[in-house]
């Protein structure tokens, strides 16, 4: 009797057996397993799809990005040192700017001045978007020189040129957290701050003490005067500009202790243009 | 009548006003056209406004049952890509306290 029940059981585990290994081959046969692994595949990508856009709030902007945002954030941060706020009307100075880049051929450039009222620095640009440059000119360089809008524009487009040439991003070509944009920090969780404040630092070192170099401030000059050269008034006004900053540098020297080092060569510049 | 007057023009101005969105960082809702003006509230980027009236310089909107202005540069008809949604964790990391943001909705409406 024993041998009876045993041999049952033994016979229906077969059939068990065989009937799983017949829902596989169905499954095959019905081309199923490929289904599962698409399915499955999708479920993988999925995923990784949600890790990817997890890992991503965790990264540290683009190059692009970093610097438009970090140009608003300075200036924010600045604001006791350069009262922006308080800002004279510079709308005179824009259409001035404006009429000379339309003259250069220059189209499609969006433009803000900050006419400030302090004697922080001289003048600066600072990096926006693609095609959209905000300048800051102290109204304290424009008292002394008593140089007009028109003139003015020169200073502008000068400042344009400077950016353009990358020379405040060479600056910064070393930087520890210029170096990171655009990775992530994922693994950490958390962005290194200190360094990020490090850089706004020595954006202001850049704009205060260390400035351009004598050969930049040759290559910008050289520049526009070799766009101008067919126009003999545009010459002649770029040479009255250079010539009332030359005029006052004795001044200029006073009122902003680093105009020198910020801004070399401004003796040389009219010797540059002829 | 001239309050009601008033407000038939802000009802019927409303009625067709268009969705735009922040796209400076941060700017306020000015009471008048001018930064210097007092400002009811701190628009950040990607806040949908309705614009009520939309002139050079400035625009008048409405957010929240508050109308005020805001420079019509700031504004974009599609929803902005903005820094803090694009770097949440970074931007979120910053030491942004509410005088900076004060000043921030003050160059919003500058730039």
């Amino acid at each position: 009797m024993r041998l009876v029940v045993f041999l049952c059981l033994f016979i229906s585990f077969g059939v068990l057996a065989q009937q799983a290994l017949d829902v596989d081959d169905y499954i095959e046969a019905d081309s199923l397993n490929k289904e599962l692994a698409i399915k499955d595949k999708f479920k993988k990508e999925k995923a990784q799809q949600i890790f990817n856009d997890k890992k991503k709030r965790y990264s540290y902007p683009s190059f692009q990005d970093f610097w438009s945002f970090a140009s608003e954030y300075w200036l924010v941060k600045n604001v006791k040192n350069l009262k922006w706020d308080q800002a004279a009307d510079s709308s005179e100075i824009k259409k001035n700017f404006q009429n000379l880049l339309a003259e250069l051929n220059i189209k499609n450039i969006k433009v803000k001045v900050f006419l400030f009222p302090t004697e922080w620095v001289p003048h600066l640009v600072l990096p926006r978007s693609k095609d959209e440059y905000v300048f800051l000119v102290s109204q304290k360089f424009v008292d002394i020189t008593g140089i007009s809008a028109r003139q003015l524009s020169y200073l502008l487009y000068e400042d344009m040129i400077r950016l353009e040439k990358g020379y405040l991003f060479n600056f910064f070509q070393n930087d520890e957290f210029v170096k990171g944009l655009g990775s992530s920090f994922y693994i950490n969780q958390k962005p290194n701050i200190g360094q990020f404040e490090k850089l706004m630092s020595k954006l202001n070192i850049f704009y205060k003490e260390h400035g351009y170099s004598f050969e930049e401030q040759y290559q910008v000059t050289k520049k526009i005067c070799e766009q101008v050269s067919s126009q003999s008034q545009r010459v002649s006004q770029y040479q009255k500009y250079n010539s009332l900053v030359e005029k006052k540098l004795s001044q200029l020297n006073i009122v902003f202790p680093k105009f020198n080092a910020l801004y070399p060569g401004i003796g040389m510049k009219r010797l540059w243009c002829k | 009548m001239k309050i009601m007057c008033l407000l038939l023009i802000l009802v019927s101005s409303l009625a067709f006003a268009e969705t735009h969105f922040v796209k400076e960082a941060f700017t306020h809702l000015f009471e008048f056209k001018s930064e210097n003006a007092s400002y009811s509230q701190t628009l950040s980027c990607g806040t949908p406004v309705e614009v009520i009236e939309k002139n050079i310089g400035w625009s008048m909107v409405s957010f929240n049952k508050s109308v005020g202005y805001v420079g019509t540069s700031s504004l974009v008809k599609n929803n902005p890509e903005c820094f803090h949604e694009k770097y949440p964790v970074f931007y979120e990391s910053l030491n942004i306290d509410s005088a900076d943001l004060y000043y921030w909705g003050k160059l919003g409406g500058k730039l």
